[in-house]
């Protein structure tokens, strides 16, 4: 019977946590936001202090979810953290958490939102605030991304494009090793594993483990494309060997995570 | 430029750029499952068709897309 109880609390903290999470969105879109906009005049200014806002909510909201002990979590490769400088940070999505405590430890980075996200009433401010980048139009996309790393900032990318579809493999969209390819950047490889799986893309929020899970959010030493493929000269083969190479990267610390049961 | 010509620059694109055997490369092909491109390639595909044709094919109109005589009636609806 002990696990029941904890079992019905995680259920609960994660609703709450759901109410929380919108509620919060709402508030800093209707009395955080719209002041930003009236005096922070400059755009890029702006985004740096939207980000950093959302970049400590969303830390404070990782705190607020653990104190509820609805989850475990360990950071591994701390000292790789830098949201400052160029770079390709390459992640794999398991749950709606990991998104969260990545922000957290990378506010300034910026990321590539849900189409359907920017459109949200309760996101909607905030994320115009801090000048994500739409995933509406695929051509403009690829674009958006390889200027932005062309300005010598960091971007966050998920190549699997949602969440890990469980009980398959990781695969990866083509776009993020394109992006890669294109601007010839440092890649930061960072490999999630959530045991038992929760906010998974085919689970329901309710869909409660009876084990609170564990999070484990590796971050691996940064290494430049250009060492990532050797000798391939046409720019297509280039990005189909590169998105291997980074899907490999990726799977075999999952396989590494998986074998020493984190 | 007619429908002919403009299946042969396709070709032409499809062998040099993205490895395609010319034969495999018919009115009926799918691009995606037969020929393997990859949404990547769709777009670069995409931009040189402008730039031989001078004609933008929308994006939303190219998703529906599946065979190179597709690619033929959507050039030729512009």
């Amino acid at each position: 019977m002990g696990w029941y109880f904890e079992y019905v609390q995680r259920l609960f903290s994660t609703a709450l946590s759901f109410a929380v999470f919108g509620i919060g969105g709402l508030l800093f879109g209707l009395f955080v936001i719209p002041p930003m906009f009236v005096f922070i005049r400059d755009r890029s200014a702006r985004r740096v202090a939207a980000r950093a806002l959302i970049g400590k909510g969303f830390g404070l909201f990782v705190w607020f979810m653990h104190v509820q002990r609805l989850f475990d979590y360990r950071v591994e490769g701390r000292e790789h953290i830098d949201d400052q400088r160029r770079q390709l940070i390459i992640a794999n999505h398991p749950t709606l958490i990991d998104v969260v405590i990545l922000i957290s430890l990378f506010p300034q980075a910026n990321c590539v939102i849900k189409e359907a996200v920017m459109q949200n009433p309760f996101m909607r401010a905030v994320v115009k605030a801090a000048d994500y980048i739409s995933n509406s139009e695929p051509a403009e996309l690829i674009q958006s991304c390889t200027e932005y790393l062309g300005r010598g900032k960091t971007l966050l990318l998920f190549p699997e494009g949602t969440r890990t579809r469980h009980n398959e493999a990781i695969e990866f969209k083509p776009g993020a090793a394109t992006v890669a390819a294109r601007t010839d950047v440092d890649v930061l490889p960072v490999a999630i594993s959530c045991q038992p799986r929760i906010l998974s893309k085919q689970q329901p929020w309710f869909h409660v483990p009876r084990k609170r899970p564990m999070i484990t959010v590796r971050i691996l030493a940064p290494r430049p494309v250009s060492e990532l493929v050797v000798g391939e000269d046409n720019p297509r083969n280039y990005r189909h060997d590169l998105n291997d190479a980074l899907l490999d990267l990726i799977r075999s610390e999952l396989d590494d995570m998986a074998f020493s049961g984190v | 430029m007619n429908k002919d010509s403009l299946f042969a620059k396709i070709r032409d694109i499809l062998v040099e750029q993205f490895d395609v055997e010319a034969a495999a490369v018919t009115m009926d092909a799918n691009l995606y499952e037969e020929l393997e491109i990859d949404s990547i390639d769709a777009v670069d595909l995409l931009v040189q068709l402008k730039e031989v044709t001078g004609k933008k094919i929308a994006p939303e109109a190219f998703r529906e897309v599946r065979t190179i005589g597709d690619v033929l009636d959507a050039l030729a609806d512009l």
